[in-house]
């Protein structure tokens, strides 16, 4: 189920004013309700695919028990690899099984052998990278210690499929969300406000400004061999605005609804193109990912402790498999390799010297916006290629096709570019922006941005990060 | 609780008296304009329909191949670029004159397509659905999500006007109700060159519609079993048609879509393959003919269509 969807406005009125007609608020009342809905929302796109997340749900239910009751540090150990191993099994077979393989093959081919060997038509399930994650952190903070195993099972069943992030994130921790889900939720106005404002804004950033970009440079991503180096510089550009109003808009709807719900999630994203170097922007973009990979991966392989060496190292690796997550091909290994690279030589040199720290957030959009271009291209030939062009002299002037589309994009982008800039300036986030306006100010800001919503939106189309 | 949800029953008061403002001045706004696809070619349409002896409709395929301009009698090329089926039986819903000729622009790949539901073409209308009856009943019945929609939110309706609606009220374009709604593709040179290298890397004429294309899409064919039912109860001349293209369909595709129409007894034209030659002037590029192209084709089409022409004129 989308959330920009007419499906999705009616299952939520619907679960909203049930989940608060429970008599008492009863927590576990509340959580069985919240359970059946995420599961409906999952299996409203592939009901096959319930039988994943149940599967990871039991498993890491047990072990999590298992790692707190363990009589020992190596059987808790033994039991904690057991959750790491599913997991990462499940990814392994469901999102990179036939790029091994591919890649294997590619591999012997370089030699000058072809191997036959077939892959298997294998459906990605959505969301699966976000719920393994987050199922995988609870196993290692368990046996880090640092989070008591919960018995509640119902509890535990909505934290790994809550259906406000269960498909794209946030990735919640179990530390955050848990604790939640067993504590009796009230009503409350400030939350409320937060929450609708947020979502509203979120929808305008993904079906007004992300879905209209879209439109207008999915076809020269599409076929940069026909467009020229201005409408590949055009489209360039515009992709950096598209995927982070995109997955931030996507974002801003989970956190919203989940607020609604009486759930607070940690922010996302906080305006990253609002940074001055490579490693601010990663503290900024995607936050609840990043964080994930400093603790799960960075930290654990060493993390700054062994050495400049071992530093770089460990940057490199994170960023690698970071960008493995992103999708099984070697487009994402690159875009994650490059920032790895970038974010270890931030700690050694000042990638943007001092004497241009007037330009820094220009630099930083605009490296991260090349860098995204291995991200979009549909293979590496097509990112070459972009390259090429791009440094090219025969700029010409950009295709824009209909001009009236293209207008709506400008004019949704305006409006999303100037209360980004409102938020930085005056130091604003958008998680709490809701309860500091007043009654009327928010009616007519709300009334303003679902106006604009209705009269400008792109038709509907796929989140960009559902493919992970 | 009280307070949130007096917020929100104030906020949804605002939005609806913002809305219904935002649509009349629109409305408005829209009236008299003849410019611009987005209300301009309906406009023109609604007020030429009743009026002429031969219409045509269909996509961006009918719209810009066909050209009826050196024909006898009075016609108008409704065709509407990103349009299907559905779109195109909302306008004949509107038809009152008795005995017209009607030609329907039909492609392969919307009569077989897996995931055609109508959306786009309901979402194209629903501002229209608004102001004029026949749509609005036709809405009703085939596309009851939208009409519910536009119903409760008429900004919804007029998703994506707005601009062009603002633009065709100061800037006055190609005028659709003066002329015969045909609308000439002049290649630039760029294009041409563009065209040209696809065609090169390709190879003219490999390329294919990359679908199964085995079952009628019940979409499709309930659209088209309502254009043939309007047609019976107006007495009008009715026929699909499939205009030239360089997508190559298979041979068996095109035989089972002769069978499909012969069944429902309505003559079915199948011109795709009408250039027996790839000249590239001909071509915008694969599915679109160029102004030259289409009156090449249009002169052909007028041939074949003369008896109909003929026949319903005595």
């Amino acid at each position: 189920m989308l959330f920009n969807s007419v499906a999705f406005l009616v299952f939520f009125v619907l679960v909203f004013t049930l989940y608060w007609s429970i008599p008492n608020k009863r927590v576990t009342v509340q959580n069985i309700l919240l359970l059946v809905a995420s599961y409906v929302f999952y299996g409203w796109w592939d009901w096959r695919f319930l039988s994943l997340i149940a599967f990871s749900t039991v498993v890491d239910y047990v072990l999590g028990i298992s790692i707190a009751n363990a009589k020992s540090q190596g059987s808790a150990k033994r039991f904690l690899l057991a959750s790491i191993f599913t997991n990462l099994g499940l990814l392994a077979v469901f999102k990179y099984f036939n790029f091994f393989i591919d890649s294997w093959v590619e591999l012997w081919q370089l030699f000058g052998y072809d191997m036959n060997v077939g892959t298997l038509n294998i459906i990605l399930p959505v969301g699966i990278s976000f719920y393994t994650f987050q199922t995988m952190s609870y196993s290692i903070d368990i046996y880090r210690k640092e989070l008591k195993p919960t018995k509640n099972f119902i509890a535990f069943a909505t934290f790994v499929s809550f259906f406000p992030q269960l498909v794209a994130g946030p990735i919640e921790r179990a530390s955050n969300l848990l604790p939640q889900l067993l504590t009796k939720r009230t009503w409350n106005h400030d939350r409320v406000k937060n929450g609708l404002f947020q979502i509203v804004v979120g929808f305008f950033r993904k079906v007004v400004v992300a879905d209209s970009i879209g439109s207008i440079i999915d076809g020269i991503y599409n076929v940069p061999e026909i467009n020229s180096p201005s409408s590949i510089f055009m489209a360039v550009l515009l992709y950096s605005f598209q995927i982070y109003f995109d997955f931030s808009g996507y974002s801003d709807i989970a956190i919203g609804t989940a607020r609604l719900l009486g759930f607070d999630f940690k922010a996302n994203f906080n305006l990253p193109y609002f940074s001055s170097s490579i490693t601010e922007f990663w503290r900024r973009w995607h936050i609840s990912l990043s964080t994930w990979l400093r603790d799960y991966l960075y930290i654990p392989l060493g993390g700054n402790r062994n050495g400049v060496f071992m530093q770089y190292r460990n940057l490199f690796l994170t960023m690698l498999l970071g960008g493995l997550w992103h999708g099984s091909s070697w487009n994402f290994v690159i875009w994650g390799t490059i920032h790895g690279i970038l974010l270890g030589l931030e700690k050694r040199f000042a990638l943007i010297p001092k004497k241009y720290n007037f330009f820094h957030n220009l630099i930083v959009f605009l490296i991260v916006s090349f860098i995204w271009i291995f991200f979009r291209s549909l293979n590496l030939s097509d990112a070459a290629l972009i390259f090429g062009k791009l440094f090219s002299s025969d700029y010409g002037v950009p295709f824009i096709g209909d001009i009236i589309p293209f207008l709506t994009m400008v004019y949704g982008l305006f409006l999303a570019l100037v209360f980004d800039i409102y938020l930085f300036r005056t130091n604003n986030s958008l998680e709490d922006f809701g309860t500091k306006l007043g009654s009327v100010t928010f009616i007519v800001l709300v009334s303003f941005i679902v106006i604009n919503i209705l009269l400008f939106y792109s038709s509907a189309s796929n989140f960009i990060y559902f493919q992970f | 609780m009280r307070k949130s949800v007096k917020l929100i029953g104030i906020m949804l008061v605002v939005l609806f008296i913002a809305d219904r403002a935002i649509y009349q001045l629109l409305h408005t706004l829209d009236k008299d304009i003849y410019t611009g696809l987005a209300v301009g070619k309906i406009n023109s349409f609604l007020k030429r329909k009743d009026t002429v002896d031969v219409l045509v409709f269909g996509s961006s395929r009918a719209a810009h191949h066909v050209d009826l301009t050196t024909l006898s009698t009075a016609n108008f090329n409704a065709g509407q670029d990103a349009t299907k089926i559905g779109f195109a039986s909302a306008l004949v819903a509107t038809l009152k004159k008795k005995g017209q000729t009607i030609l329907v622009h039909i492609d392969h790949d919307v009569l077989y397509a897996t995931d055609y539901d109508g959306q786009n073409d309901a979402q194209l209308l629903a501002f229209h659905a608004l102001k004029n009856d026949e749509i609005a009943r036709f809405f009703d019945s085939y596309f009851k999500e939208e009409s519910t929609l536009g119903k409760i939110s008429h900004s919804y309706a007029a998703n994506g006007k707005i601009l062009s609606i603002i633009k065709n009220r100061f800037v006055k374009g190609h005028d659709y109700a003066a002329q015969n709604g045909y609308e000439p593709l002049v290649p630039t040179e760029e294009q041409a060159a563009t065209f040209q290298q696809i065609l090169d890397k390709n190879g003219p004429g490999q390329n294919t519609l990359g679908m199964a294309m085995t079952k009628v899409n019940p979409k499709s064919e309930m659209f088209i079993d309502y254009i043939v039912r309007k047609a019976q109860k107006n007495d009008s001349k009715l026929i699909f048609f499939t205009s030239p293209s360089l997508l190559k369909v298979d041979m068996n595709v095109k035989d089972r879509t002769k069978t499909f129409f012969e069944t429902k007894n309505i003559p079915y034209w199948d011109h795709g393959d009408f250039f027996k030659s790839l000249v590239y002037t001909d071509w915008k590029d694969e599915t679109h003919l160029s102004d030259k192209g289409a009156k090449e084709y249009s002169k052909y089409l007028i041939t074949e269509l003369l008896p109909y022409v003929e026949s319903t004129a005595k």
